[in-house]
């Protein structure tokens, strides 16, 4: 049994949403909250298995609702439900430690495969942010030149087939990888995403560029 | 505080210099006596400054009047009686000169040898000859000696053979050359240096013009070019006494004023063109144009009596022209200066004060120091005034080059302000277009889920259509938001965001249509910038296309190559359905593709080809569309 919570401000998405959870044999939807502070204050350690969280709410938004459970809990798989994977946020979002994204048009069966998807390890990238993730990773990478590069060649030729509009089943083909493996690779590439922000962020409150923290992101 | 004192500073410098110079024009000869004849222009000229003294309204005897067609000789003269002492520590020389008129002559006794020095010749025709050929006798002056000279002068005729003096009706006059007012040369070196200063200017200036294609630098070179041969006249550098135009008995010295007026006048154009006079100061330039045509009258009117009549008594007449023409100069600028809104600009209008300074301010200030201290300077005059002449000209490079500065400053702030007003716009678009995003964009998902969900229910066939269609429209709209955020946003100004939204796009929409796709780049992208306006109007077109094939080809295979060449982005889309009818005369989604690709002057064609349709649709992406800013 997967445990679920949904943090939405719009209602029939949130009871609708809980209903598809409700009926769904493997999950077990533990709260339906409106707004980032309501969730704040109704969930604690432990976390539920997965969270569903919007981006675009009055109030703390999700970025900073992300910030907030990630204090319970580092290890809370958050996945962003949103409008368009164009948005700034996602990208905070995800550099800020969210598993993945799940577009909100997606009808309720894929919404769970993909929440499937994501538990095994996996990660959706589109073309978008990929191109920010190549941006945020691969600049640090050629400015520290005395350094090993954060990303390895593979995870940079894909992130910049995938910033080229090249679907996943064709940048397996061309790397020759199984789909599952190259959703998993963006996972990875992820959370690298993750330390470097936070790498980033402890750097400048210290204002050091301490290289062992820097080290540490390669994998 | 600072620019003040610097104001202070040029003015007083300004001030100085001329001083100098007028104070050496006028304290050459200290004069304790007078002497004079009826021949108006007799004069005596010191050699070491080529300084006249003229004797025109000194008193003279009684002479009855003459006829003027006189041809006999008349024995009217008469002698006077002069004495000079040198009291300079070298030699110098005494000239005796009756330049101007043609019956007139000299003849000069060494006083204290009675002894013929020389007479002058007599009918002059109208030659070739220099000054000194002339009717002059010169005289050596040793150091530290006093001297006395008879001089008979003649007047209106042929000299008659008369050589003893007459001591009786002389009229005594004293001359003493005192101190050091005959002031020594600074030499060739400096003269040098000016005029290779000068010559530089010139050429830095031409040099500019040919750059630039702006005028002002050309009036400018032509201004140090006049400069520089006024100077050069004025130093007997170049020797115009032979030019051809009314060539009578002259040196080349009338050329020196003429030289200086034409200096003025190209001085006055360059800082009408310059200083944009016309288009932004019309008061200021229409008075430039009043002082340019009181310089050209004044040209014409130096070069009728100085050219036309034969006349050669050009130094007082030279001395007040350069005074006129300097003083309408240099009120003109200091009037003017107090419009100009740029500092550089106020600096070259302000320059213009040497002009007035040489004009007279000068002048006076020297005469009343040297009547109250008897003030002398040691250095030659036309020193001074090629020192003065080259402060001028540095002081108004000097301006020009700061001038020159700001004015790109304020191209630069124009160009910006332009560019923040734009971004301005930007910004503000960008919001609103974000702003609709959050809310249109929530609520159409809500629309959307809710769709979904009532999907999983039970439909009549008719509510089932219905509900489907209103889910395209939600998912339309949600493209379309898409798009619009996609265009606005800067960052995908780029040939190759554009190809890899086009990419996206095709994979996903004919992929889940149950087509199949290829998507082909036949070149490299270059790093070409493109507008949002034009990558929506292209994506938009691609969209079009695409819906229409899965809406009408019954095709299978859909095939997209791009390529771009020369600033031609050509975007052919090939499909495997069944093609147009030949009877096909174009629909709604036609006619909108054609009005999309128009608007940014792009084409687009529909060719039946042996598989299927082809699509080719091409756009220029040159920049400067003039219609395609954004």
């Amino acid at each position: 049994m997967i445990s679920i919570a949904i943090i939405e401000d719009q209602p029939e998405i949130r009871e609708g949403l809980a209903e598809v959870f409700k009926q769904h044999e493997a999950f077990e939807c533990v709260g339906a909250f409106e707004c980032g502070e309501a969730a704040l204050e109704g969930l604690s350690d432990p976390l539920p298995d997965v969270i569903l969280l919007d981006l675009q709410m009055p109030g703390i938004n999700g970025v900073q609702t992300l910030q907030g459970l990630r204090k319970i809990s580092e290890s809370v798989k958050v996945i962003i439900y949103t409008v368009f994977d164009t948005d700034e946020k996602v990208f905070e979002a995800l550099k800020g430690g969210a598993a993945g994204y799940i577009l909100k048009r997606e009808p309720p069966e894929k919404i769970i495969a993909a929440i499937y998807e994501m538990l095994d390890g996996g990660a959706p990238m589109s073309r978008e942010i990929a191109r920010k993730v190549l941006h945020s990773l691969h600049d640090v990478s050629t400015n520290n030149e005395a350094r090993e590069p954060i990303l390895d060649d593979q995870e940079t030729t894909m992130l910049q087939l995938l910033s080229k509009g090249y679907q996943y089943k064709e940048i397996a083909a061309q790397l020759g990888l199984s789909l599952a493996k190259v959703k998993n690779q963006l996972h990875y590439i992820y959370e690298k995403l993750q330390v470097q922000n936070r790498t980033e962020a402890v750097n400048t409150m210290a204002g050091i560029n301490d290289e062992t923290q820097r080290r540490n992101i390669k994998r | 505080m600072s620019k003040t004192i610097t104001k202070i500073i040029l003015f007083s410098l300004h001030l100085a210099l001329w001083t100098a110079v007028s104070a050496q024009d006028t304290c050459v000869l200290d004069q304790e006596g007078l002497w004079g004849n009826d021949a108006r222009h007799c004069m005596v000229f010191l050699m070491d400054s080529a300084k006249v003294l003229d004797f025109s309204d000194m008193p003279r005897p009684e002479f009855q009047p003459l006829p003027v067609k006189m041809k006999k000789v008349i024995n009217q003269h008469f002698w006077v009686r002069l004495h000079i002492r040198n009291e300079l520590n070298r030699d110098t020389a005494l000239i005796f000169s009756c330049p101007n008129q043609d019956f007139i002559d000299l003849y000069v006794l060494d006083g204290s040898l009675i002894h013929p020095i020389g007479l002058t010749g007599k009918f002059y025709p109208r030659s070739k000859r220099s000054l000194q050929d002339m009717n002059s006798i010169s005289v050596p002056l040793p150091a530290n000696s006093t001297h006395t000279f008879f001089v008979r002068i003649l007047n209106y005729g042929l000299s008659c053979d008369a050589p003893m003096p007459l001591l009786m009706n002389t009229i005594d006059y004293q001359y003493f050359l005192k101190g050091s007012s005959i002031g020594r040369s600074a030499g060739l070196p400096l003269l040098i240096f000016f005029l290779g200063l000068l010559s530089m200017v010139t050429a830095i200036s031409l040099v500019y013009f040919l750059i630039r294609r702006d005028s002002a630098y050309l009036w400018y070179a032509i201004y140090t070019g006049f400069l520089l041969a006024h100077v050069a006249v004025n130093e007997e550098m170049i020797d115009l006494s032979d030019w051809p135009v009314f060539n009578h008995t002259a040196s080349g010295y009338r050329y020196f004023s003429a030289f200086l007026i034409l200096a003025y006048i190209s001085f006055v154009q360059f800082i009408r063109k310059f200083c944009h006079l016309p288009t932004e100061y019309p008061r200021a330039n229409k008075w430039g144009t009043v002082v340019v045509l009181a310089l050209i009258l004044i040209l014409l009117y130096h070069i009728f009596y100085f050219f036309g009549t034969g006349n050669i008594f050009y130094t007082l007449q030279s001395s007040s022209i350069i005074s006129y023409t300097s003083f309408i100069v240099g009120i003109y600028g200091v009037v003017a200066m107090w419009e100009m809104k740029q500092g550089g600009a106020r600096l070259l209008f302000y320059g213009m004060f040497g002009f007035l300074m040489l004009s007279g301010v000068g002048y006076g200030i020297a005469r009343a120091l040297i009547y109250v201290y008897d003030w002398n300077l040691w250095i030659r005059p036309n020193d001074l005034y090629a020192a003065g002449l080259l402060f001028q000209m540095l002081y108004f490079s000097a301006a020009l080059a700061r001038k020159s500065k700001e004015d790109e400053a304020e191209k630069l702030a124009a160009q910006e302000s332009a560019l923040k007003a734009q971004l301005m716009v930007a910004s503000e678009r960008t919001r609103i277009a974000f702003d609709l995003h959050d809310d249109l964009g929530s609520g159409l998902s809500a629309i959307q889920f809710m769709i979904n969900q009532q999907k999983n229910t039970e439909q009549t066939p008719a509510q089932r259509k219905n509900l489907i269609s209103i889910q395209h429209r939600a998912d339309r709209l949600v493209d379309s938001m898409r798009d619009i955020i996609w265009a606005m946003d800067c960052q995908n100004d780029s040939l190759e965001a554009l190809v890899s939204y086009m990419r996206t796009y095709a994979n996903d929409y004919l992929g889940n249509c149950g087509l199949e796709s290829n998507f082909v780049i036949s070149s490299g992208l270059p790093n070409q910038q493109i507008g949002g306006m034009r990558r929506r109007n292209i994506v938009l077109v691609v969209k079009e296309a695409l819906h229409n094939i899965v809406k009408h080809a019954q095709a299978k295979q859909v095939a997209i190559y791009v390529l771009y060449e020369e600033n031609i982005l050509s975007i052919n889309i090939q499909d495997d359905g069944k093609g147009l009818p030949p009877s096909f005369k174009g629909g709604n989604g036609f006619r909108s593709m054609n009005a999309r690709i128009q608007e940014i002057q792009g084409t687009c064609k529909w060719v039946n080809s042996g598989t299927g349709l082809r699509i080719e649709i091409k756009a220029d992406l040159t920049t400067n569309h003039p219609s395609v800013t954004t």
